[in-house]
């Protein structure tokens, strides 16, 4: 038992060590950067693809039509869905582990270096910091109360330590600075948690609608959606300005409705509803010869007096049925926006499982084309696709960046800086001094302290 | 109204020009010319903003969302960037290199940019967010101190055939010169990466899509990382370090020029760029 204790510390202790390394870090910081590089070279398949099976295999298609064989190679390293890399995720692991580890390891000496910090040093320690000098001073007392003036109004904190032989001071100031790498790391860490483990929990869901249609959606099966119809705002020479469409989220029981645009998601129980994109869409009625409205049934909607069809790919034909008259109509309509402004709407009937010829209409909205006594209107109009987003990691992440912001500003403009003193026998004032990750003003800053102690020493340190 | 912005900022291209030719003669010890070269910044930096100023004015947006205007406000943080190294080491040399490359980013911007792209243009919706502008305003400051790096680490990399034609700041202060432009411009950095994380979520409702343009910018990143971590906890020192301001830069570059070119050079856009 004790033997197998002992090969668990050995073991760990290995670890521990192994995570500890600077070096590792810098093989991982090379391998993130090397791997997302890859990562420029190959399509990311989009996150909302994947509630979708049949866009899914479409995109699968495409990718295996430009890679060939090697296509599933690429998919197993996961360059094609690089936010869900297994590969990555062990680096980045990896690197949390390190980034942990190392800060771990820092934590006694800062602590140390904070709360008890060792104020008598070795001569022998004075001449081994880059940074020293050494000055005559004239009598002992002088020189305390010279370098006491002289710290003080440099905002250092004073620890004197006095004995027989010599007086020795440790003198710091900027201590939040010396929090900055364990803030930084400390968000690193947070961060890359956010990354691997509350990323998987997000989920993406298009949700394409025409006006005033309602839909559920798949992962909420309890949540509506409804849109109102799409604004464009255009500039004078035509350039779309803005889009904006009204929507409206049943959840619970409370209705929310706001404009949503471009920039301006609507937030509603955490899910986000972006405006994604838009394309073409009609309205479509039908009336008898006595001028009455027929009931139509589109897709696997329910019966209603009008229909909407959207019109996702160019040239496409969709089906409404009129159930009254036994006759499916299918329907093909190119908007006007890319062919010169003209607007046509083709149907074809469909009667018994047996399609007739195609009649074709140029349309301007709400006129009738007229077929066998019965009059279609079609109204253009443009159904929206909304991306559903619920993703919990985005305040983690955040808020992690923004903590390794103010370790970075901590580390980089407020650097803890150290400084030490010891007065000998023989009337020599050793100095010597540090700052935190090398900082670079520190030489020109303990140069002006000397130069300052010299003289104010020299004039009986008023 | 396009008028007085054309008149603003070919003012500061010229007088960047004598800035450089200034300080150029002054690398060749010519000490008298050390006021021009900092008045003729001083003068090209007021002019420039001024410029953009006007541009902000005039289209009602702050300019910093096409390339054009984005390469103006590089120019503009690379002369803050000159200023504030001149206050901080006095090298001139360094000085010259770097007015050198912002004079670069101007011509290209004024010279190689079509005129039809340099124009006032409403923004695209997408565009339209503060957090675009906040993101690019910090990315011009980080772009601006790294400048400053990479030049003190080509000067560092070329000095042993330089120095034959002018005389070289130390290795020591080539170095500290780099790492203080790194120093500088890592922390802007890391909040351009921030704001843009929230520009895409608030535009796209993802924060981070892996497109080439992100992940290149990450890679910088990660390259100036390696710097900062390099040098303090494994005490690289020279060489590699310069290598590595360069190398950031590079990058920054290939991505401003390239990153779309590069997904189709990868046959990605066939496929739907994310
Ligand atoms: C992406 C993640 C990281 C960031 C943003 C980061 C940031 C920083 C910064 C800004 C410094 C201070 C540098 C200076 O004072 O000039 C630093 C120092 C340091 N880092 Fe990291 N770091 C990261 C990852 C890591 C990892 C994975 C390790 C683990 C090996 C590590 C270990 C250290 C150590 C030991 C120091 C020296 C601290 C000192 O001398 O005060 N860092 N880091």
């Amino acid at each position: 038992m004790r033997r197998w204790m002992g090969r668990i510390g050995h073991f760990s202790r290995k670890l521990w060590r192994f995570f500890g390394d600077m070096r590792l870090a810098v093989i991982l910081f090379i391998a993130v950067a090397v791997f997302s590089l890859l990562g420029t070279f190959f399509p990311q398949q989009p996150p909302e693809l994947a509630a979708d099976a049949a866009a899914s295999a479409g995109w699968w298609a495409a990718v295996q039509a430009r890679y060939g064989p090697l296509s599933r190679f690429y998919a197993a390293l996961g360059l094609f869905t690089l936010h869900d890399a297994v590969l990555l995720k062990f680096l980045l692991i990896g690197l949390l582990l390190n980034a942990a580890v190392c800060t771990a390891n820092r934590l006694p000496a800062l602590r140390r270096a904070l709360v008890s910090p060792q104020v008598v040093q070795p001569e022998a320690f004075f001449s081994v910091l880059e940074h020293n000098a050494q000055v005559s001073i004239p009598s002992r007392q002088q020189a305390v109360n010279a370098l006491t003036n002289i710290l003080r109004r440099h905002r250092y904190r004073l620890l004197w330590r006095e004995g027989d032989e010599v007086v020795a001071l440790h003198a710091s100031r900027n201590h939040i600075g010396a929090l900055g790498t364990q803030i930084t790391h400390w968000s690193l860490t947070l961060l890359v948690v956010s990354l691997v483990w509350v990323c998987p929990l997000a989920w993406r869901e298009e949700i394409t609608l025409g006006p005033g249609q309602t839909r559920a959606l798949r992962h909420r099966p309890t949540v509506q959606v409804r849109a109102e119809r799409l604004v464009i705002e255009r500039l004078p020479d035509g350039v779309p300005r803005q889009y904006r469409a009204p929507v409206t989220v049943l959840a619970d029981g409370i209705a929310t409705t706001q404009e949503v645009w471009l920039n301006q998601p609507l937030v509603v129980q955490e899910i986000g509803y972006y405006l994604a994109s838009y394309g073409p869409a009609l309205r479509v009625a039908a009336t008898d010869a006595t001028g009455r409205r027929l009931q139509m049934v589109a897709g696997n909607g329910s019966p209603d007096e009008e229909a909407i069809l959207l019109f996702q790919e160019e040239g496409a034909f969709r089906e409404v049925s009129i159930p009254p008259l036994k006759v499916s109509l299918q329907v093909s309509y190119t908007s006007g926006e890319g062919s010169g402004g003209l607007s046509t709407v083709s149907v074809r009937p469909v009667r018994e499982g047996r399609v007739g010829p195609a009649v074709s209409k140029r349309v301007v909205a709400g006129e009738a084309l007229v077929w066998e006594g019965i009059a279609l209107t079609f109204i253009p109009t443009d159904y929206v696709v909304l991306l559903a987003v619920y993703d919990p990691s985005f305040a983690t992440v955040i808020l992690s960046a923004l903590g390794l912001m103010v370790g970075l500003m901590l580390s980089f403009y407020l650097p803890h800086q150290r400084l030490w003193a010891r007065v000998t026998p023989d009337s020599r004032l050793l100095l010597a001094g540090m700052a935190e990750g090398d900082w670079l003003g520190f030489d020109r800053h303990f140069a002006r302290l000397v130069a300052i102690i010299k003289e104010e020493t020299a004039h009986g340190g008023a | 109204m396009e008028a007085l912005e054309g008149l603003l900022l070919g003012l500061s291209a010229l007088a960047l020009l004598a800035g450089v030719v200034a300080s150029i003669l002054l690398a060749r010890r010519r000490e008298r010319w050390a006021w021009v070269s900092t008045f003729a910044v001083g003068i090209s930096l007021v002019a420039l903003l001024g410029g953009l100023v006007e541009r902000g004015l005039w289209g009602g947006y702050w300019p910093l969302a096409s390339p054009y205007e984005f390469a103006l406000v590089c120019v503009g943080t690379l002369l803050l960037a000159y200023l504030a190294m001149i206050g901080q080491s006095g090298s001139r040399t360094v000085g010259a290199a770097l007015l050198l490359l912002a004079l670069m980013v101007m011509g290209y911007a004024r010279l190689g940019i079509p005129a039809v792209a340099q124009m006032v243009r409403p923004l695209p919706p997408a565009l339209d967010s503060l957090w675009l502008q906040l993101h690019a305003g910090t990315s011009a400051m980080a772009y601006g101190a790294f400048g400053a790096a990479a030049v003190a680490g080509l000067l560092y990399l070329m000095r042993g055939w330089l120095s034959k034609w002018t005389a070289l700041p130390s290795s020591e202060a080539l170095e500290e010169l780099g790492q203080w432009g790194v120093t500088l411009g890592f922390p802007w950095m890391t909040l351009a990466m921030i704001t843009g994380a929230i520009w895409a979520q608030v535009t796209w409702g993802t924060y981070w899509n892996w497109e080439p343009k992100e992940i290149l910018a990450l890679v910088t990143w990660l390259i100036y990382l390696l710097y900062l971590h390099a040098r303090v906890v494994r005490g690289w020192r020279g060489r590699p370090l310069a290598v590595l301001a360069v190398l950031g830069v590079v990058l920054a570059v290939v991505n401003y020029f390239w990153a779309g070119s590069l997904a189709r050079w990868a046959g990605l856009e066939v496929l739907r760029v994310y």
